[in-house]
């Protein structure tokens, strides 16, 4: 009965959710920068009028990279003699429990910049899996199903699914052909 | 003990079946922006004829060479996504792992497999390939837990050692 018995690295895992929002944002005022220096247009709005763009950059910046950072910091995962426990939210919360017994398999999933930055997504399904959190928060929002713990290592990742594997073989059930 | 990727390898020829499948898939996509691009030009003063637009014509060269260019590339990523894919089965549990750029790793346990079943598509057919498909009882398995591109008496074998592996 350990909570978090690998660590969930939050601040990497954040970056590596946000590293394309970055990089857009990078891009686009570069662009812009680069446009006025030839041109020699007018100051855009947006620079003439602080408030508006601080208030746009935290609105769809910030307050999202914050909500993901308060997310994975509440994330905790148990992991008893038959179950595995996960809970988490901020707002609303949540608490879901898999029996071993229940598990139908285990997915590692790295998007490039996880792998870049050595982190792994491990997702955890049943034969009920539904999204039980708002999976933008997990890092892998087009994937899959069911509920996921982001932001390991990769070496602990694999640790995780071993553990998991073993007990779900050890577990036995009437299930499968 | 050899893995099953190297016991049961796949086709060399995955990677064509790949680009020619694609190779469809953006010839269609081309032809519906290219439609929309002439529509957009037949009424108004700059005639799709301008010099402006030959580039884009139907007939010109830079736009098979265009193609060109993306199928070997394409060809080239099936080739390292083919040289990136892994299958085996692990004491009692089949591991399943593909991609270049993000990668995914399926565990499944054989005591949860469902069903096992062996298919091919028309270019599968044409090229004398199977999928092995392993399907959990969640919708994401029939996703991640397929082996594409093995040849026939290879695709019996994986198909017997799984059931085999299932019953014992």
């Amino acid at each position: 009965m350990v909570d978090n018995p690998y660590p969930i690295h939050k601040w990497r895992q954040t970056f590596s959710v946000f590293s394309g929002n970055i990089l857009f944002l990078t891009i686009v005022l570069a662009g812009l920068f680069i446009w006025m220096y030839f041109s020699g247009a007018n100051t855009p709005f947006f620079m003439k009028n602080y408030l508006f763009s601080l208030l746009f950059l935290f609105l769809f910046f910030i307050l999202p990279l914050l909500y993901n950072l308060i997310y994975l910091s509440k994330l905790k995962y148990t992991l008893t003699n038959v179950e595995f426990i996960l809970k988490g939210g901020i707002i609303s919360r949540f608490e879901r429990v898999l029996p071993y017994s229940k598990i139908q398999h285990v997915i590692i999933t790295r998007r490039f910049i996880q792998k870049v930055m050595g982190l792994s997504t491990i997702v955890i399904q049943t034969a009920g899996s539904q999204t039980v959190v708002n999976p933008h928060q997990s890092g892998n929002k087009h994937m899959f199903s069911g509920p996921s713990i982001p932001g390991l290592n990769v070496s602990d990742a694999e640790k995780l699914r071993d553990y998991l594997i073993a007990q779900v073989l050890r577990s036995k059930s009437g299930q499968g052909i | 003990m050899a893995t099953w990727r190297e016991t049961y390898p796949l086709e060399k020829t995955k990677p064509l079946k790949k680009t020619i499948e694609s190779l469809f898939a953006y010839i269609l996509i081309f032809l519906f922006f290219y439609a929309i691009v002439y529509m957009a030009f037949m009424n108004s003063s700059i005639s799709a004829d301008s010099s402006n637009l030959k580039l884009f014509s139907l007939n010109s060269p830079w736009l098979l060479i265009a193609i060109f260019a993306v199928m070997v590339l394409k060809y080239i990523y099936e080739v390292f996504y083919m040289k990136y894919y892994f299958y085996d089965l692990e004491g009692k549990t089949l591991a399943i792992k593909k991609g270049v750029f993000s990668k995914n790793e399926i565990s499944l346990p054989v005591n949860r497999i469902q069903d096992v079943y062996v298919d091919q598509d028309i270019l599968d057919r044409i090229f004398g390939l199977y999928d092995v498909h392993v399907s959990s009882a969640t919708n994401d398995s029939a996703f991640l837990s397929h082996i594409d591109g093995i040849n026939k008496i290879n695709s019996e074998k994986l198909k017997g050692l799984l059931l085999q592996a299932v019953h014992k």
